[in-house]
């Protein structure tokens, strides 16, 4: 990775697509762990994968599609009081956009 | 009164046969976790008053003469991020602070079902990300062994309470080595089964490919007795596999003729001194039960903690987007005017290591990057796969070092993330090619620590993986070491 300017725009973007907020001070300690570290992982290029399919799953076995019958659900007020805030049995949250 | 079971195998004969109560033995344990887990730091949820509960209502059951489970009254410790109903459930994570699950997971639902009793949840690594158990937001777990080193990770706290004879056995999670390594680190059996034959309903998920609960024993015919409780096809988790292992032919050979053993010796010039010389007294103990040792090669193998790196935090990335603070958890107190900015609020509670993966996994997976860095990590899983596949056509299992190194000393590696992810460099394959994998006590270090083998095997090799294991451990006793508590 380049220069610094470019180093933050990444890690500012980063930030942005995983909801993540960073202090200016984790901010500059994180981008240089990245760097580090996506320099460390970037030892897997030097693997030759020509031709090789992707393995996308743990398990080579078929998946078994479960009978598409109906289970007893969870109860719900046992799922409500989980929430962090609720409004009668409905979970609430600020409003997603501005008045 | 004194408990002399050492093992789970032996107590459930004291257990069914009436010899002991459900109630002493919980009273027994109860006692030394007061004495001893204040500094150990082994457990994040104990409360004596819901142990002596549940012991009371198995006495009962047994009194009324109902047929007993096959676990009857065995004191069994949860890691903390397995969902148990009634029970916090926190991950090691501020963000789950005070959740409680609304359900068992499977694994535990079947622990229950053969009466066992759940002594408490412990301690862990956030999310189960890390490799010391450093990474716990609530306290310290130290290892049993001797107190200034880490017990390791990520389920440092289930083996330091195996260990230190705060329970019977333990369950915990490996998806890089996490049940593995720390057992390595505290001298007990640590064993991760073929990827989809316990059940990852109610596992808090971190990369769901990898994943999968394991039992965390002193001995192998322990974890033998736990798999044949949990290994169970379960419709609820779309990977689990429907097919059955027999964990009841586990047992011990008194020769292990025709057994060919690899040994990959390239491993051990990565691992300190101690450890190789363990290693090759392993070596030794094998040749004198009769297997042979091969030695060979796997250059994939040894660069596989990259590989996982990618894998695996592309996985937690995606995974630990449920974190919001809307259904469930805790949400951060800061007043928020819009749901993002308590989104961002609520993921503030995120640890440091838990931020690093999900940023290098958001890295990885955006556009960009993702041919060079995802696909690319994927398709040297296929490699590593064929690699192994080609291995046990000429071996039956492959032993190498659980850990290159004893345990470290806490604090150590805390500051370099790098040297802390390659305290996995043996361990990651078997979770990326999904094979079954054992770490067990074969010695200690010259300053008295714990040193782990590891033997994989091929795909649900599970049982004679662990009766190799059993073999070994009926000619060594170095699993009857306990540590010196004091």
């Amino acid at each position: 990775m380049a220069d610094s300017a470019e180093k933050e725009k990444l890690i500012e973007h980063l930030c942005k697509l995983s909801a993540i907020r960073l202090s200016s001070e984790e901010k500059q300690k994180l981008a240089s762990e990245l760097e580090r570290i996506i320099g460390y992982v970037q030892r897997i290029q030097s693997i030759n994968t020509e031709g090789v399919n992707p393995t996308r799953g743990g398990t080579e076995t078929p998946l078994e599609l479960r009978e598409d019958k109906p289970k007893e659900p969870l109860n719900r007020e046992d799922v409500i009081t989980t929430a962090p805030d609720t409004f009668c049995d409905l979970f609430r949250t600020p409003p997603i956009l501005e008045e | 009164m004194k408990v002399s079971a050492v093992y789970a195998t032996e107590l459930i004969h004291q257990l069914k046969s009436g010899k002991t109560s459900v109630s002493e033995i919980a009273e027994y344990y109860t006692e030394r976790i007061q004495k001893f887990d204040s500094e150990l730091g082994a457990f994040l949820y104990f409360n004596p008053e819901d142990v002596m509960r549940q012991a009371s209502v198995l006495d009962k059951k047994r009194a009324s003469g109902a047929p007993l489970g096959k676990l009857f009254g065995l004191p069994i410790a949860i890691k903390d991020n397995i969902c148990t109903k009634g029970m916090p459930t926190t991950a090691g994570s501020k963000i789950l602070e005070k959740y409680q699950p609304p359900y068992n997971a499977t694994a535990v639902e079947h622990l229950l079902n053969e009466d066992a009793l759940i002594i408490g949840k412990t301690n862990l690594d956030e999310f189960a990300m890390g490799s010391s158990c450093e990474h716990s937001a609530f306290k310290l777990c130290r290892n049993a062994y001797n107190r200034e080193y880490v017990p390791g990770g990520s389920s440092g706290g289930s083996a330091t309470a195996v260990a230190a004879r705060l329970c019977i056995a333990a369950l915990g999670s490996d998806t890089g080595g996490s049940v593995r390594q720390p057992a390595s680190f505290s001298n007990i059996v640590g064993f991760k089964p073929t990827y989809g034959l316990v059940s990852r309903y109610g596992l808090i998920a971190f990369a769901s490919s990898l994943d999968i609960i394991g039992p965390m024993t002193i001995s192998a015919l322990d974890a033998a007795l736990l798999c044949s409780v949990i290994c169970k096809y379960d419709r609820c988790d779309s990977t689990s596999l429907n097919l059955s292992i027999d964990f009841s032919t586990v047992s011990l050979n008194n020769r292990l003729n025709d057994m060919r053993i690899g040994l990959l010796e390239e491993s051990l010039k990565h691992c300190e001194n101690d450890v190789a010389d363990r290693i090759s007294d392993t070596v030794r103990t094998f040749e004198k039960l009769g297997a042979r040792i091969v030695p060979v090669e796997m250059p994939i193998l040894l660069e596989s903690v990259p590989i996982y790196y990618v894998v695996a935090t592309a996985e937690a990335s995606a995974n630990l987007a449920r974190y919001s603070g809307v259904i469930y958890g805790k949400r951060s107190k800061s007043h928020a005017k819009l749901a993002s900015e308590m989104i961002e609020n609520t993921r503030s509670l995120f640890g440091e290591e838990v931020k690093r993966r999900i940023l290098l996994g958001t890295f990885v997976l955006s556009s960009g990057y993702y041919d060079s860095y995802y696909i690319k990590a994927l398709k040297c899983r296929t490699l590593l796969i064929n690699s192994f596949s080609e291995l046990f056509k000429t071996v039956d299992f492959l032993l190498t070092p659980t850990s290159p190194t004893t345990p470290f000393k806490i604090g150590e590696r805390l500051d370099d993330p790098i040297k802390m992810y390659e305290s996995d460099l043996l361990t990651v394959s078997a979770n990326l090619a999904g094979l079954p994998a054992v770490s067990f006590p074969c010695g200690f270090s010259k300053n008295g620590l714990p040193i782990g083998a590891q033997i994989m095997g091929p795909h649900l090799s599970d049982a004679k993986l662990l009766s190799l294991v059993a073999t070994f451990q009926n000619e060594t006793d170095f699993h009857l070491i306990p540590p010196a508590l004091s």
